[in-house]
């Protein structure tokens, strides 16, 4: 019965992440003649990572416009991008990770491709506590800092994530080329440099669950730093809670959710809700006022 | 394993709003310093940086 719910809420989690994969990305015109959408709606940040350069995109990569703000002459800030990430990440968390990236949805997909049950048990790596804190190292670096202080003679700074790393780019990057003649006359080595990158994340994500969202994702970074005081959150009732550590099994990303609900690793795919079996855990916004409210209203009842 | 930061729910909640109310504040002001502008710019025009082409 259970295994059955699980089943249907991945499915449902599978569900949502197309619908809002195709909804960030539905110009289609523009998979067919090489072109960006260039509407009024790419002044708006998409919440997950989906670059700009993909054919349908309909907003903006909020990493990829973070950068272009800050790299942009007469600015070291960008307070509307920062704004809205900042924002996003303390109402959601890491919500949007499991629930509304096409990135991350995309590693979802490929972690379905069967592989000897030797390979897709490992669900973390050597080293996974400082390969997790790789991303934040990528955010401060690629993302703030060398963007910020590293600009050219008139001013203007590189997107030095976007150019050297993002893989969500290479990957528009290909179904932007494939119906651009013009454009794959362009391509060098630092677009070889960029699908050697793409390929090892697709590779890795057969294999490890997720591997982007893990160690390389700034997006993630802000987003599981807001975690842990988001308004949407996890919560565990410890009078039901036995312990018993199903809620770590089925986590994807092996997080000991009894101990820390609130990980900032944790995408909050919804997985150990559904699986646990004494429905010890509790989701949603503001849960612990709500059950102080309720606790309240019975002890007013009561007396 | 990361350790389980017990932040003070009233405390949290207020780390929440204060951080939900700032960044509206942010993005208000940011819109009226045309930030709005250089985004919609960036996202209208081909990144090449982005594909790896530039």
């Amino acid at each position: 019965m259970a295994k059955k719910r699980l089943a249907v809420h991945r499915r449902l989690r599978d569900l949502v992440q197309l619908i809002i994969s195709f909804a960030s990305n539905a110009y289609l015109k523009g998979y067919f003649n090489g072109q960006i959408y260039q509407g009024s709606s790419k002044a708006l940040c998409l919440p997950g990572l989906n670059c700009y350069a993909c054919p349908g995109a309909l907003g903006s990569c909020p990493i990829g416009s973070l950068q272009a703000v800050i790299g942009s002459r007469g600015r070291n800030l960008s307070l509307y991008v920062g704004g809205f990430i900042a924002g996003i990440g303390a109402i959601f968390g890491r919500l949007i990770c499991g629930w509304a990236c096409p990135f991350g949805w995309f590693q979802d997909l490929l972690y379905k491709i069967p592989l000897p049950k030797k390979w897709t048990k490992k669900r973390r790596l050597r080293g996974e506590k400082y390969l997790s804190l790789f991303r934040y190292l990528v955010l401060l670096v690629l993302v703030i800092l060398l963007p910020m202080f590293v600009v050219d003679f008139i001013g203007q700074g590189s997107p030095w994530y976007c150019k050297w790393v993002c893989p969500s780019g290479t990957l528009s990057g290909l179904l932007l080329l494939a119906g651009n003649a013009p454009l794959r006359g362009a391509a060098g080595w630092l677009f070889a440099w960029k699908n050697l990158i793409l390929l090892i994340t697709i590779i890795a994500s057969i294999i490890v669950y997720r591997p982007f969202c893990r160690y390389v994702c700034p997006l993630g970074a802000i987003y599981g730093a807001a975690n842990h005081f988001s308004l949407y959150r996890l919560e565990i009732d410890t009078e039901a809670c036995t312990e018993c550590g199903i809620c770590q099994k089925v986590c994807k990303l092996d997080i000991p959710v009894w101990q820390t609900p609130n990980s900032s690793a944790c995408i909050r795919c919804g997985d150990c809700i559904v699986a646990c079996p004494y429905s010890a855990i509790k989701s949603g916004y503001r849960t612990e006022l709500k059950n102080r409210i309720k606790l309240s209203t019975v002890k007013y009842r009561s007396s | 394993m990361e350790k389980n930061h017990r932040i003070n729910p009233k405390t949290r909640q207020v780390i929440a709003f204060l951080v939900i109310a700032l960044s509206v504040v942010a993005i208000v002001v940011g819109i009226l310093g045309d930030e709005i502008a250089i985004v919609l710019t960036k996202a209208t025009n081909i990144c090449l940086e982005c594909i790896g082409l530039g």
